[in-house]
Order: C-alpha cells, then structure tokens, then sequence
C-alpha cells in the first residue's frame, strides 16, 4: 500500500519525464509470458527485448527476461537483467533469489573483500531501497525543517515555539540520517557505471590493446565496475583493486 | 776502514742491479693451457709481451697452425701499462696479451714454433711448445667440445599429435658461472607444454670416448607434432661466463669475465601421418594412449534436486584435443554447460593430462535411468591404431520430489569452486500477464517539478520573516502605527460627522470635525492631540517642509470649525456639508504631501 502511495507521488512529481506504458509494450510483455510457459525462451527473449525498447524500465519485465535468458543458457544476460530488475524493485524476494542462483553459476571466484560496518550498514540500505524512495524520504525532512522554521517565525506562545524547535531538530535530523545513504545509493547508480562481463571468458590486459600483458581473467557474469574508456577500449576494476582494460563491447553495464 | 764500506756497496749494488736490470728487460712468453688434447677438443694459447721497449706498434708473426689446429676464436690484444719508481727514477712497463682458442683438428705431434720479435734493437723469441694430438679409438660418441649443449628426444619418429619428450642438458668441463637461457627455440611445427626446466645446475659426472666431463639437465619440454613430414626443433641458446684470458685483474684484484655463447644442433623428428583408414567417426584428433571414468555424486537423488556428474579423462596425449563430450542423457534430465578442470603431471618422463568435465543435472521426473556408456575415440601410437573407449554405464534411480510450489531447503549461497554445488531448488518462476506495465524508471530529482517544490517553504519562510518583521515593527514603532493609520482614523471622524450633519446638531458636527482633523494630523506627525494648537501645527509643517498648498486648506477648515463652535456659526446645513467637503479635501492635500 505504501509502495503505490509513494508510486503516486513520484507519478505525480516526475510527471515530466514519465514515459507512459504503452499498450504494445504490454502486449509484447504478456506474448513473452505466453512463449515462456511454452518453453520457447528464444521467442520470449525476442518479445521482452522488444517491450525494452519502447523505452520501457519495468521489474517484472527485467526478471522474466533474465529467466527466459537463464532458461537459454545466457549467464550474462540473464544476471545482467536481473541486476536492472533489482535496481527497480530491490525489495523483491524473488528477484534476489534468481539473482543469487545466477551468480553461483559463475565460473571464476569473485574476490570478497571484507567490508567495515559503516560500509555495511550502508550497503544493506541502499540494497533495499530505490533512489527515489530515499529522496522523498530527505525532502520529508526538509519540509518538516521548514515547517518548523515557519511557526518559530510566526508564532510567538512557547507552546508553539517547543513544537517549532521540534520539528527544526527533527527536519534536521532526518536529513542528516538520510544523507549518507543517499548519496551512497547515488555514487552506485548514478555515478558508478557497473557492467556485466558477456563472454564465456575475457582476458584483462594492462592497457588498452591486445599487445598489452594480460594481468587475469574475467567471467562471464561477473559484475565489473568500469572506471575509463578509450578508443574500444574499457578500464575495469573487480573488488579486491585489480584493474585492467578488456574490448568494450565484452561487457554491458547495467 | 773506508774498504770494506765499498766493499759492502758494492754487494748491495751486485744485488740490487740485477732486479734494476730485470726490471728493464723486454719478454715474450707463449703458453699453452694444455699439451695433449683428444681430437676435436679445444686448447687456449696465451702469447704476452712486455718490456719498457713494447710500443703500440709492436707485432709479431702467428705461426700457421694447420692442419693440426684452426683458430676458434681470439681475444685481446690488451694492452697494461705500470709505473715503476726504482732508485730514484721513474720508469714505464707496458704488456700486451692476446689469447688464442684453437681447435684441434688432426692427430699427430705438432709444434708451435717459436714466434720472434725484435725489441729495443735486440731479437727475442718465444719457446716452442710441442703438442700431442690423440685420436680416440672407441666409436663412442663424445661431445665434439666443451662446453656442449645436447638437445635429446625420447623418439625420432612419430606420429602426428603424439607426444615426443625433448629435453636440453650441458655438457662442460670447467665450472660455468652465471648461465643464462640466451634464446628460446623455434617450435612452430609443434603444440608444446612446459615439462621441467632447472633450478640449479646439478651436475653429474660422465666419462664417454675418453673424456670425462659433467652433466647437467636444463630443461624439458612435451612436444606434439602439429603436420605430417619433417619437423625441426630448432637450437637453444644459452651464454655462460668464464674468466678471461686477457685481462687478469680487475680493478678490486677479482677477475674479469668474459662471456661465452653455446647453441645446440637442431633436431629433426619424422612425423607421420595418421591412418585414414579405420578412422572412427567421432575421432576428433587426440593421440596417445588415455582412459575415461565417469563418476557420479550419488546414484539416488529426488526429482528437481541436482546431481553432480564428472567425466574424466586421462592420458599422455595433447590434452587440447578432448572436447566436450556428447552426453546422450534422457530427455528429462535438465544440464547445466559444465566445469573444466585440466592439470598435468610428469610420470616415468612424459607428460600425463588429467581433463575433468563437472556437470550438475536436474532431473524432472522420477523413474530409474540409465547413463549409457560414454564413449571416446583416439589413435593409440603404440597399437598404431584408433580406439575406442568407453565408461561404464550407470543407473540413476529418481524418486519423487518436492512439488514447485513447497518452500526450498535454505541452502543457497555461493558455490564454493573446489567442493560440489549444491543447489535446492531451480529458479523462481516469472511474473505473471499484466493489464499494464508502468514506466518504474526517472529519478524524481531529475524532474524539475519535485525539485522546484522545495523552493516553496523557502519562498514562504521569507514571506514569513519579511510579515513577522512588519509587525514588529508597527508594533514597536509608534510612531509609525499612528503614520499609517492617520488617514483611517480622519476618515472615520469625517464619516462620523457627516451622520451629525442630519442631527441638525451643529456644536456636534463641528467638534466631531475638529476631532477628525486634529487627531488626524497629530497621528500622522505623531504629536500629542491634546495640545494640539495652530501654532504648533504651523511650525510642525514649516519642520516638515510642507508646502503651502497643502497645509493651508487645513488650516483654514480648522479655522472654520473654532470660529463655529465658539462663535458665529449657523446651524446651516449647507454650510455644514461645505466644511465637511473642505474638510475631505483638506486631508486629502495632505496625504498627497507624503
């Protein structure tokens, strides 16, 4: 209930930039459903696909797409969808659960790197909210901030003034808890380009060209951060610090 | 007395000459580092001269060394040059070395004859040195010199894909300091792995055609042959370094080191064809001799859990060519693309691959099945023929499962890449048929509307403040609380009036006048209204820069209503009406004046 009152708003809010479903896309999201219960992934690969490029950023949609990827033995694209559909829903058991299946099948260990708990704590929030749930969240503390400025100014009774103070202390305070989170969450999505390894294996060299050294190997499936670009080239990085350049079109970012 | 002093002088000087003497005087020396050689062995002959009289332009003859020797190689002439002080005056010494390496190549007795140089006017030679040249008697084989590089194979002859060993070792003599691989061969003709290569030199002694020398593995290598006919394995390279001929001492009184370079002779293997016919049809290229296991995690399992299944494959043969093998499993069981392992071993000298293909298997439907046997197909070297092999065939037994919709066990995670992948249930389904599939993307900070929206309780905080401020200020300010309403409270005493006009009470009416101009314009100077007299209006006027317009119809309507109050003044209702509108208009003039 919550989700489609806070869904409302942002309707309502982010009415500029709202693309509207429109009822090809939807029709192609159910032809694939129906391709899938058939067991005929290729078409419903197909069918998805093109609900996508209408334009369309929808969960349900990426996660079917990611089974009927799975289904056909494509490892990246179905994590790669499943990556978009948890960034949209990040709640969804579902989502998370095929998610996690996907990625046991990697081939390669993928470095765990330990993380302090500030940094944990702060993964675990951004992991299970969206972008957008976290700014309503720190403009509720902004107009409660102003709310209360408004009545300090206004009214003179002290009992106007202790609610004032309140909710001066209480704005301020949510979006001071807020903020780390948020831009946490917007260094990952916004201005951290992270993608998705496509072949089976690809080699990481120590700069951009195939006459460079090859430092190590990369999987397919396993999520990559990339942190430069040159000519065909990306430079991308794994937890753990190993950096290296593979040929662009080897990964998709998510 | 004074005789035996010069006698004693005369000793000393009879000892001391001579070294003077020796000191002064020029040599020239050859020297041999050995007189009796084997044939094809190598010896190093060093000729020095030196003297006060060497010069740069000193050269002598070499002696023609055939046919019992040719020369091999050639270092220096170098050249040192020493300060001597000997009694007081200071002398110069130069020598010049050369060294020669000289082959033998015939047997026999042969003589280096002495060299001559003429030095400081006087003729000088070198001693003539003899040397024996001894054939050996056995058709052994010996290394040809030393040091030698020896490359060896296991076989001369192979066939296409089948694995030769070559191995590389060093043959020598005298100890060989920092040795180095110089150049790695040429091995285009062939598919090669890496067998062994030394870490240290750990030589061992050998004696083969008389000569006794050490040697000492360096490295070997797998090698299968990648085409049919002739294929070389090309020379290794390596350098070593030995102490120089020349060049003694060095600046610290060690030894200076010259380095040396040794190749081996390239080898060629004859490769053969393989058989076209008798070959099996799903031969894919591997040869060698291998064996297949095929081993399974557990032969019960329940529907939709997994099973983990290895096929094995062993052998000494190019591991490259073991592809996947074709799995012919029943239609219900689901397969995931496997794992490949490889690792490779040395056993008895060759190389041996061990390939590990890991799949996970889903079966969907209960019953008992059968894995038919797998089969692979190779060319046996050693049988010169293709084989076939296959694992034995196993049974599967499915009992029934969990149904798709009970709760998975709580064992996901990430798979370990070293143990068994361990899988509880199989993906959640998809979502399902909608009516319609709204748009989740666009971040609301991009959206201009929700972040204007913010700017609202800004705007009206200012608007606040800038009201809140006002307030104060009319509230504080008296002065300007009275300035503002003045012309309010003038016109309510007018409208007031002009209700008395009906009255017909004129005292009234010209009172309620008075009261509206008065209070009027003491509000709006902020002056007592109770003293307020004409004078005090005048002069506030005059401080107020009020022009005359203005103030002066005022002050004749609040001449008018004295002079009707206190005196002549009719109970006339246009009289009254007039100095109301006066009245009006008055006010109105001075409003004009703010």
């Amino acid at each position: 209930m919550a989700g489609r009152i806070i869904g409302l708003i942002i309707i309502l809010l982010g009415l500029p930039l709202m693309v509207s479903a429109t009822s090809s896309a939807t029709a192609l999201y159910n032809k694939g459903n129906s391709l899938y219960a058939e067991d005929s992934f290729d078409g419903a690969i197909t069918a998805y696909q093109e609900a996508r490029a209408t334009g369309l950023d929808n969960a349900a949609l990426e996660y079917n797409l990611g089974n009927a990827y799975l289904k056909n033995d494509q490892l990246a694209g179905a994590i790669l969808a499943y990556a978009r559909a948890q960034r949209l829903s990040p709640r969804d058991p579902d989502i998370k659960f095929n998610l996690d299946f996907a990625k046991s099948r990697i081939r390669g260990e993928v470095p765990q790197v330990p993380k302090s708990l500030p940094a944990k704590i702060l993964d675990t929030v951004a992991e299970q909210t969206t972008l957008n749930e976290l700014s309503l969240l720190m403009s509720l503390g902004w107009f409660v901030l102003f709310a209360g400025l408004f009545m300090r100014v206004l009214f003179r009774s002290s009992g106007a003034r202790n609610i004032a103070a309140t909710a001066i202390f209480v704005g301020i305070m949510i979006m001071v808890l807020v903020l780390p989170f948020v831009s946490s969450k917007a260094k990952r999505e916004v201005f951290t380009e992270t993608a998705v390894i496509m072949e089976q294996t690809v080699d990481a060299h120590s700069g951009p060209g195939e006459n460079n050294a090859k430092l190590f190997v990369l999987y397919e499936g396993m999520q990559v951060i990339i942190t430069g670009r040159e000519a065909e080239w990306s430079e991308v990085s794994i937890p753990g610090g190993l950096t290296g350049w593979i040929p662009r079109k080897r990964a998709e970012s998510i | 007395m004074h005789a035996k002093a010069y006698i004693v002088a005369g000793l000393l000087l009879a000892l001391l000459l001579p070294g003077a003497l020796y000191a002064q005087t020029n040599r020239f020396t050859a020297e041999i580092d050995r007189t009796r050689l084997y044939l094809g062995e190598r010896a190093v002959l060093t000729i020095t001269l030196s003297g006060p009289d060497v010069n740069s332009k000193s050269s002598w003859d070499l002696p023609d060394f055939k046919p019992a020797f040719s020369i091999v190689s050639q270092s220096g002439p170098s050249r040192q040059t020493n300060m001597q002080y000997a009694n007081g005056k200071m002398t110069s010494q130069t020598s010049i070395t050369t060294a020669y390496e000289l082959q033998s190549r015939k047997e026999g007795t042969f003589t280096i004859p002495s060299m001559q140089i003429v030095l400081g006017g006087r003729p000088i030679r070198t001693n003539p040195i003899q040397m024996a040249i001894l054939k050996v008697d056995t058709d052994e084989w010996r290394p040809p010199y030393l040091p030698y590089l020896q490359a060896r194979v296991d076989k001369q002859e192979v066939y296409v894909g089948e694995q030769i060993v070559a191995s590389w070792y060093v043959l020598f003599q005298r100890g060989l300091n920092h040795l180095q691989f110089q150049s790695l061969p040429v091995l285009t003709d062939f598919t090669t792995a890496d067998m062994d290569t030394a870490r240290r030199l750990m030589p061992v002694e050998r004696e083969q055609g008389g000569i006794k020398y050490r040697e000492g593995f360096l490295a070997s290598m797998a090698l299968f042959p990648v085409r049919s006919g002739k294929a070389v394995i090309d020379s290794l390279m390596i350098s070593y370094s030995v102490p120089s001929e020349t060049k003694k001492r060095g600046l610290f009184g060690d030894a200076f080191q010259e380095q040396k370079i040794v190749k081996s002779d390239p080898l060629t293997i004859n490769v053969l064809p393989l058989p076209a016919q008798g070959r099996p049809a799903d031969f894919t290229g591997a040869v060698g001799t291998f064996e297949v296991f095929t081993k399974l995690d557990s032969r019960e399992v329940k529907a939709h859990d997994s099973l983990n299944l290895q096929v094995i494959v062993r052998g000494f043969g190019n591991m490259d060519y073991i592809q996947e093998p074709n799995l012919p499993f029943p239609e219900s069981f689901e397969i995931y693309p496997p794992e490949v392992e490889e690792a490779s071993q040395i056993k008895a000298g060759r190389l041996e691959g061990v390939k590990a293909f890991k799949y996970i298997i889903v079966p969907r439907e209960d019953g008992v099945f059968s894995l038919p046997p797998l089969s692979f197909s190779f060319f046996d070297p050693e049988l010169d023929k293709y084989r076939t092999i296959s694992s034995k065939r196993q049974m599967i037994k499915v009992i029934p499962g969990r149904k798709r919709d009970e709760p998975p066990i709580a064992r996901i995670g990430p798979a370990s890449k070293e143990e068994v992948t361990i899988l509880a249930e199989d993906l959640r389904y998809i979502k399902p048929d909608a009516d319609d599939i709204p748009d989740q993307s666009g971040r609301l900070f991009e959206s201009w509307a929700f972040m204007g929206l913010h700017g609202l309780p800004l705007a009206l905080l200012i608007g606040a403040v800038g009201w809140k401020r006002r307030l104060e200020k009319l509230e504080q300010d008296v002065g300007y609380a009275r300035f503002k309403r003045a012309f309010k409270v003038g016109k309510t005493h007018l409208d007031r009036a002009a209700k008395k006009i009906n009255k017909d009470d004129p005292a009234a009416f010209y009172s309620e006048l008075q009261q509206g101009l008065s209070h009027y314009f003491a509000d709006r100077f902020n002056l007592a209204q109770a003293g307020l007299t004409r004078e005090i209006i005048e002069k506030t006027a005059r401080e107020c820069d009020i022009q005359e317009d203005y103030i002066s119809p005022f002050l004749e309507c609040l001449d008018g209503c004295d002079m009707a109050r206190f005196g002549a003044g009719t109970g006339d209702r246009a009289a009254m009406e007039r100095t109301l509108e006066q009245a009006r208009h008055a006010i109105q003039q001075l409003e004009r004046s703010r």
